[in-house]
């Protein structure tokens, strides 16, 4: 290529030359002198340079010749000023690694289909209240999903899978322990389209069959090595053998996250056989079936149905697509955080953009010379802009190029820390949609902060920037109106994210100091699950809970323990509340709120809940004692109103009614808990406790507070049990302020990055100012060397400096607050406990702001009033 | 500055016509740039004035998209290589081409600046 281009050089130069002698010779013969004849010659031929750009122009690939002139000479410029090169390009590095480590969490939970076959065709169907249609949605039936299985054209596949199913022991693969194994439909992966990585997955065949199961990758791997004569073998769910046919390949996830395998539901199994089952019914559209129409022919069948329980009064089914109710259910608020928070680093990236807009404009003042000298050598216009937007360029890919690497770290923090629980599919990564997303960032932030300097620049007026020296040239009015401008826009912009990021603090900090009703401190849960047929009848449960009681509250680090069957700030509702003389409740979300959970005897004192009525539970409320309940306050406020509950009698009628009325001996204080559908806010839910002899579950937690902070009594505990029942699986041990800390772990990343964004937002904006004031002081020192040496007093200057930054950083906090208020509507529903509006936030930030910037100001108003008159005078 | 015509707008002046003059002038038979010059500005009586800015980069432009050819060969009369272009296929047809194009043009514009003569 070089010497090709080389000897292409060298031809033209000697056709011209031939040109130029034969011209010559031409008119030397017409009677000139030889040297008149040479410079006629010469002139005929014009500017020799020219045309030898110009034709170059012509051999193509030109421009990359001259792109490779415009970078080196950039290149040069850069390393003639290593600070200014600097400050850009970590400003670049850190704008465009943000927005692309953001991206990349964008491109997964938002953009990037689901790793599936066709997964613009895949819905699920939910069943969602008439009377509250914003209610979330609730599971549909086993024989909802026989009816449009049987009855829709809409579909390609259908196939039911819950997570509404309890945990099953496993046994016979190391240690009994309790798994979680989703029931899933003979047509769920054939939907997904997926393939095992394995063996195969579930087909017609095994209908028939006993239980057969699909493994997850991770759990083949932990539980049997990995090796590949698991397929065949037989695995014992709740003492079932259910025989291995696949395992699925490591990238295939559903929702939940904890499903370790999958059970093929069968006609004999106990879902099918209870057509009131709650399933999720998940779907593969038809080809060219819109949504809207899959969903009206599923209204209709449902009305039709004969046999429905609620017979379409209450609920009806609605579909949404599949990636959109991943996010949803991985977290109701992710999709939002996560727009809020892209929406907030562009806001970063475009101050940084405006700051490096404004530096460039800065140094185009001080380049006015250089470009002036370029013009005059012939330099068109459009060369000069794209040198200068070539400079642009060099330094946007510079920094997006440190900024890859910078997001390439935040992701792969981001998945070794995993601070908050992400849908399943795509995992967050710096993939190949997101670097073309970066390169396209790195030609817009170029073009956002080179075009307008570029352009002021190029518009030198020759004389007048050539007569100029350097220091008097000042850039012309417009020049510095342009730079204030975008200071008040980079100060608005960061007060705008500083007013975000100050009320999602406060909403965090709000919602994790209120009281939850039960001190947590060196408060420790395990999950214990009794195998159900060995622990088949309640009084067996009853007296292995009391024995594994008896021996916890004899160890010495264990100051107080208990046994619940959820966990405070656990309970969820979920059912009817009847109370014996009073009609049962109509059917709606809002009667479905009482949450039913059985507590050992001493529970509310472990926990530290007060008893405000009545008495706690006792030990003698045993199974052959009458049915006692304590009820919460929030029980009482909603179904007791003015009315005394002590000695009323309730019951849960679902899902069994025939179960005894229940006496209400006692009112205890309430504990405020998760509310899964609005994770901003702690919910009071209506609770009937009842003693654990009277109701043993067959999974309880086992909580206690230890006399230190240590988790170590759990081991001594997990012994202890184990020589009670070695069959008996312990789960995870967790402290209840890890598991409160879980539940505000999205709002807690979002305060926290958010903040992140405005803290570099408000450095790069005093950056900003500080440059603008500095060449402002630039720009007078020799007036003020001047004035000085006449008598004038330094605080001329700098009052004039510290006025000039004042009026900017008042100017961009009035814009600022109206697009904060204009803008923080969007993220109400992630505030807990303070208004969008907050006045205090919204003074707070501003002062915040406000000091930074005096800072800014202050500093350079100090250097600027050490000005020696003589200096500024020898400037001349 | 100002004084230089922008080259934008040169090319757009000359560019259709230039290429069409230049390689009717090569269909008399290989020539060099300066006597393609020379040439087009005799034969016109000096009324086109080629610029060297515009005839070189034409001529490398025509060379690139095939229609000429270059040879560097020594001049008859003189002793030394001149860069000789010639006319190739390609640049025959394309020379009926534009002249079709121009024959076209020149009518139409006659049309309406004469439309008596037409009557």
């Amino acid at each position: 290529m070089r010497w090709w281009r080389r000897k292409h050089e060298e031809e033209l130069d000697r056709e011209l030359r031939s040109d130029l002698e034969l011209e010559a010779a031409e008119r030397a013969e017409s009677g000139l002198s030889p040297e008149e004849a040479q410079y006629a010659a010469k002139r005929a031929l014009g500017n020799a340079g020219l045309i030898r750009e110009d034709v170059r122009e012509m051999w193509g690939g030109a421009w990359l010749d001259r792109f490779r002139q415009d970078v080196s000479y950039a290149a040069r410029a850069f390393t003639r000023t290593p600070g200014f090169t600097t400050v850009v390009i970590l400003t670049l590095a850190l704008g465009i690694g943000a927005t692309t480590a953001m991206f990349s969490v964008v491109n997964a939970v938002l953009l990037h289909p689901l790793p599936f076959r066709n997964p613009d065709r895949l819905v699920v169907i939910w069943e969602r209240f008439i009377s509250n249609p914003n209610s979330p949605p609730v599971f549909d039936s086993y024989r909802d999903f026989e009816n449009w299985k049987s009855g829709s054209q809409s579909f390609e596949r259908l196939a039911p899978a819950t997570w509404k199913a309890e945990g099953q022991i496993l046994t016979g693969a190391g240690p009994a322990r309790e798994v979680f194994a989703m029931p899933v439909g003979v047509d769920f992966f054939s939907l997904l389209g997926v393939a095992p990585e394995l063996g195969r997955t579930f087909q017609p065949d095994d209908l028939r069959a006993g239980c057969t199961v699909v493994l997850k990758h991770s759990f083949w791997i932990d539980t049997f090595g990995g090796q590949t004569g698991v397929l065949g073998r037989h695995i014992e769910l709740n003492q079932n053998a259910c025989s291995v046919v696949g395992v699925m390949p490591p990238e295939f996830a559903f929702y939940p996250d904890a499903a370790a395998l999958w059970t093929l539901i069968t006609p004999v199994s106990d879902i099918a056989r209870d057509p009131k089952s709650a399933v999720g019914v998940f779907a593969l559209l038809k080809p060219g079936v819109s949504i809207q129409r899959a969903q009206q022919e599923v209204q209709a069948l449902y009305r039709n149905s004969p046999s429905n329980d609620m017979g379409g009064i209450h609920v009806k089914p609605a579909i949404y697509p599949l990636a959109e109710q991943f996010a949803y259910l991985t977290g109701p608020t992710l999709r939002l955080s996560v727009m809020v928070l892209f929406g907030a680093v562009s806001f970063v990236l475009l101050i940084g953009c405006l700051n490096i807009a404004n530096l460039l404009l800065g140094k185009s003042v001080a380049r006015q010379k250089e470009l002036a000298v370029r013009a005059a050598l012939g330099s068109g216009r459009a060369r000069l802009i794209r040198q200068l937007l070539t400079e642009a360029l060099l330094l946007s890919v510079t920094g997006a190029a440190l900024g890859i690497l910078l997001a390439l770290t935040a992701v792969h923090y981001f998945r070794t820390l995993n601070p908050i629980p992400m849908p399943p599919g795509n995992p967050v990564s710096v993939n190949l949609p997101v670097l073309a997303f970066t390169a396209s960032l790195a030609v817009l932030t170029a073009l956002l902060f080179g075009l307008v300097p570029a352009w002021k620049a190029s518009r030198v007026d020759l004389t007048d920037a050539l007569r100029a020296t350097a220091h008097t040239a000042s850039g012309g009015l417009a020049a510095r109106t342009l730079r204030r401008v975008l200071v008040v826009a980079e100060v608005a912009l960061s007060l705008a994210l500083l007013v975000g990021a100050g009320l999602l603090i406060q909403s965090v900090e709000r919602l994790a100091s209120v009281p939850l009703g039960f001190p947590t401190d060196r408060m420790i849960a395990m999950p214990i699950t009794l195998p159900k047929w060995a622990y088949a009848a309640e009084n067996q449960r009853a007296r292995f809970y009391r024995a594994a009681l008896d021996r916890t509250a004899l160890l010495p680090d264990v100051a107080s323990s208990a046994f619940a069957s959820s966990l405070p700030a656990n309970h969820f509702g979920g059912s009817l509340l009847a109370i014996e003389g009073k009609p049962v409740p109509t059917l709606s979300p809002a009667a479905l709120d009482v949450g039913q959970v059985s507590v050992s005897s001493g529970y509310f004192r472990a926990l530290g809940v007060p008893i405000l009525v009545g008495r706690a539970f006792e030990d003698s409320d045993g199974e052959k004692s009458p049915a006692v309940a304590i009820v919460n306050q929030a029980l009482v406020r909603e179904y007791f109103a003015n009315e005394n509950p002590i000695g009323r009698r309730i019951k849960l009628p679902q899902p069994k009614t025939d179960r005894p009325w229940l006496t209400i001996v006692g009112v205890v204080a309430d504990e405020k808990g998760e509310d899964f559908f609005h994770p901003m806010s702690w919910k009071e839910t209506p609770a009937v406790f009842r003693p654990v002899d009277q109701d043993p579950p067959s999974r309880v937690y086992l909580v206690f507070r230890a006399l230190t902070g240590s988790t170590a009594p759990a081991a001594t505990i997990q012994k202890q049990i184990a020589t009670l029942d070695n069959n008996v699986p312990i789960g995870d041990v967790q402290t209840l302020n890890e598991d409160i800390s879980r539940k505000l772990s999205y709002p807690h990343l979002r305060a926290v990055i958010l903040a992140a964004f405005a803290g570099l937002a408000l450095l790069l904006a005093a950056i900003g100012l500080y440059a603008v004031l500095s060449q402002l002081i630039a720009q007078r020192t020799r007036e003020f060397g001047v004035r000085m040496a006449l008598g004038a007093q330094r605080s001329g200057l700098l009052k004039l400096v510290i006025r000039e930054g004042m009026l900017l950083t008042f100017a961009g906090i009035a814009a600022g607050l109206i697009i904060a208020l204009s803008l923080t509507g969007l993220i109400g529903s992630l505030l807990y406990d303070v208004k969008a509006t907050d006045p205090w936030t919204l003074a707070g930030v501003s002062l915040l702001l406000a000091l930074v910037t005096l800072l800014a100001t202050y500093i350079l108003a100090r250097r600027a009033s050490r000005v020696d008159p003589m200096v500024a005078l020898k400037y001349e | 500055m100002s004084s230089v015509p922008k080259k934008a707008e040169r090319i757009e002046l000359l560019q259709g016509t230039l290429d069409m003059l230049i390689l009717r002038t090569l269909l008399l038979g290989p020539s060099h740039g300066h006597q393609i010059g020379k040439h087009i500005q005799r034969t016109t009586d000096d009324l086109l004035q080629v610029q060297h800015g515009s005839l070189y980069p034409a001529l490398h432009r025509l060379e690139r998209k095939g229609w000429i050819a270059s040879k560097w060969e020594t001049a008859p009369d003189r002793n030394r290589e001149f860069k000789y272009y010639r006319l190739t296929a390609a640049g025959r047809k394309r020379l009926l081409k534009e002249e079709s194009k121009w024959k076209q043009m020149a009518r139409a514009v006659a049309q309406i600046m004469w439309p008596a003569e037409e009557g």
